[in-house]
């Protein structure tokens, strides 16, 4: 089986010790054996760097890295696996909640990529070369490199609530990146089949470069839109409401559409902060949180739209907890008129430079990965008995 | 005839035949393997016909879509791509797919059936599921987790002398085993990044279905490296098959235990 030789040579040096000498006087000067010697260490070295052991080794360990990182989920970092909060600091090298960023996986995966190139390098010296490992090996490189420039792509997510314009995309590591030109949602849609399962989520987003439009694109899952260099998927969808309110003092009265956070002239010299908006607080149907600021200071005010039913039913409460009926505090009268629901779409944003480069890489993988099963000569070399460790294995056969 | 009636009767088939198998390890009558042979292939094509009725019968439902999307049409398809495989190696060897593999194929079937955890309803697809990669995704993983489950299946009785003296048949057969499980597991994890980078914006996110694919890769990435450096199916090597085993166990269940973007499978 001389055709394609892809065992490991056999190898039976250890990486140092072998070479141990009598303790010589230093000298300062390097002697030409000096030389030899470390040159023969070195080649032995990589040698052994680029042995199939060290492979198999690598592999393990990355392996254990993986399975510490799906059993502790990742990027929470102030939560064990059970959900308790955690008050103890664990430096990010050695956090076991961001095992995928870490410095021991990109070290692995490093000390991966020097075996296989040690590992490619010396079967290219052989006289048969396998091209198809060669390529193989070579694809994985082109992935691992890919995954890398991945990183200093862009990796975010923005929420639009129907009808309103974002500009801004919210980091993983929580910081904001403007991106150039602002996206608004003009409407987001969610189908049901008729057993109420969701069907399909389709955004309809416009683009807009200073205000003006400049592209319209429809979103939904699995079928994303290119903009500007990012690439834009639908990734999730919450609701959200505005409230109709009035307000009345004496004969004058005035509406309002308010929002989380917005601010209101209840009347003169009282400003009212909008905190909260509720569907259904405490099954006592729509309210909205105020947080109230007058001369006497500030007080966070409940107000629900059921508030007739509710002194009905327990007339002694609102007694005790003003703050839940406001007419008791003021002079003027706020009602809660109604609610509306808003969708707030949820959007991914990418933009990832490494991607042709890693797709490239794993189609030469698998293309090579299929030359290299086809060929009858390298399964032939594989199967044969020839193997280098055979005779080391076969003391611990059971036979 | 419902398609779940269909595996019933299939559930049924195999389980006679593992029992004939007994009966005929203890009698030693050689008369019966023609038999045992022919319920396997009327087990595999009942099978078969109950896969393309479930999937028909989502069409009529009026939301077709190919019978791998929930945990129960995912066990249905493993045990039938695990029996496809057994009658594949039938040639080269009987005792192994009968005893080993025909049995785990009955056991899958018969917790997807009756299992009361498992819901067996066709339900239309949710929209992250609605890609034409679906189909060629799911297809490809769970071939690949037979071929390897088979293979390390192999390595287990070769280890035990369990197999005929011919070596390099039998190591030619966990070398094609592992080879093609190889292949089929790539494609699925490169068809699953296409579908990630096509429906959430990435290829590879270290969800624990996808993380535990690829530990699973690079564990018989190690049976294979191993393989070529021993020369043959040694003790490691076997033991490395072992481990693959167990973690293909956990990526198809222990997954769902975690929490991820693939909790339907």
């Amino acid at each position: 089986m001389e055709s394609i030789h892809i065992h490991e040579p056999p190898f039976h040096q250890p990486p140092f010790g072998g070479f141990r000498e009598p303790r010589r006087k230093r000298n300062p000067e390097f002697t030409k054996e000096d030389i030899l010697v470390v040159k023969e260490k070195v080649n032995t070295f990589l040698k052994w760097l680029s042995s199939i052991k060290i492979t198999v080794i690598l592999i393990f360990y990355i392996v254990i890295l993986c399975i510490i990182g799906t059993i502790f989920p990742q990027g929470s970092v102030n939560s064990d696996i059970l959900g308790h909060s955690r008050n103890i600091h664990i430096p990010d090298l050695l956090s076991p909640y961001k095992i995928f960023n870490s410095i021991w996986l990109i070290a692995a995966g490093l000390c991966l990529c020097l075996n296989m190139i040690l590992c490619m390098r010396r079967k290219l010296k052989l006289k048969k070369r396998n091209i198809q490992i060669l390529l193989m090996h070579g694809g994985l490189l082109f992935i691992m490199a890919g995954y890398a420039l991945g990183s200093l792509g862009t990796d975010g997510f923005m929420q639009i609530p129907e009808g309103e314009k974002v500009s801004e995309v919210l980091l993983k590591d929580g910081s904001m990146k403007h991106l150039g030109f602002s996206i608004r949602c003009d409407s987001f849609t969610v189908e049901h089949y008729d057993n109420g399962t969701p069907k399909e989520y389709t955004s309809n987003i416009s683009f807009l470069d200073n205000d003006l439009f400049s592209g319209q694109r429809q979103l939904r899952v699995n079928h994303p839109a290119h903009y500007s260099g990012f690439t834009f998927y639908q990734q999730s969808y919450s609701q959200s409401f505005s409230a109709k309110i009035s307000v009345a003092s004496g004969e004058r009265k005035k509406e309002f559409k308010v929002k989380p956070g917005d601010i209101i002239q209840l009347s003169p010299g009282v400003q009212a902060t909008v905190l909260k908006i509720w569907d259904n607080l405490m099954n006592a149907g729509p309210a909205v949180k105020f947080s109230v600021n007058d001369n006497s200071g500030e007080k966070v005010i409940w107000v629900f739209k059921n508030i007739k039913e509710m002194r009905g039913n327990i007339p002694e409460f609102f007694g005790r907890m003003p703050h839940f009926d406001p007419s008791r505090l003021y002079s003027f009268i706020v009602v809660l008129e109604g609610l509306e629901t808003v969708h707030i779409t949820g959007i991914g944003v990418r933009q990832d430079p490494g991607i042709y480069l890693a797709g490239a890489g794993g189609f030469l993988f698998f293309i090579s990965l299929l030359f290299l099963f086809s060929d009858p000569l390298v399964g032939r070399a594989i199967l044969s008995k020839s193997g280098g460790k055979d005779r080391h294995w076969s003391k611990k056969e059971v036979s | 005839m419902s398609s779940q009636n269909i595996i019933g009767a299939v559930i049924f088939i195999y389980v006679v035949t593992i029992a004939i198998v007994m009966i005929k390890l203890l009698m030693k009558k050689e008369l019966l393997s023609r038999f045992i042979v022919y319920a396997i292939m009327g087990g595999f094509v009942l099978h078969t016909a109950g896969i393309f009725l479930r999937w028909y019968e989502s069409y009529s439902l009026g939301f077709g879509h190919v019978p791998l999307s929930n945990l129960y049409e995912s066990l249905v398809f493993f045990s039938w791509s695990l029996v496809f495989i057994a009658i594949m190696i039938l040639k080269w060897n009987f005792r192994i797919p009968v005893l080993s593999i025909i049995p785990v194929s009955a056991i899958m079937l018969a917790y997807a059936s009756f299992s009361p955890g498992i819901d067996r309803q066709i339900q239309p697809l949710i929209p992250a599921l609605k890609s034409n990669l679906l189909s060629i995704h799911v297809i490809t993983c769970f071939f690949g987790y037979a071929f390897f489950t088979v293979g390390s299946v192999w390595a287990f009785f070769m280890r035990r002398n369990c197999l005929s003296d011919d070596r390099p048949k039998r190591e030619q057969i966990f070398y094609r085993c592992i080879m093609l499980g190889y292949i089929f597991f790539t494609l699925g994890i490169l068809t699953g990044s296409i579908w990630g980078q096509v429906a959430w914006g990435r290829y590879w996110g270290w969800d624990p279905k996808e993380t535990w694919a690829l530990i699973t890769w690079l564990i018989y990435a190690a049976v294979i490296h191993e393989r070529i450096r021993g020369g043959r199916v040694t003790q490691t090597v076997s033991v490395y098959s072992y481990f693959g085993l167990a973690s293909i166990l956990f990526t198809y269940f222990g997954v769902n235990y975690l929490s991820g973007l693939h909790s339907y499978f």
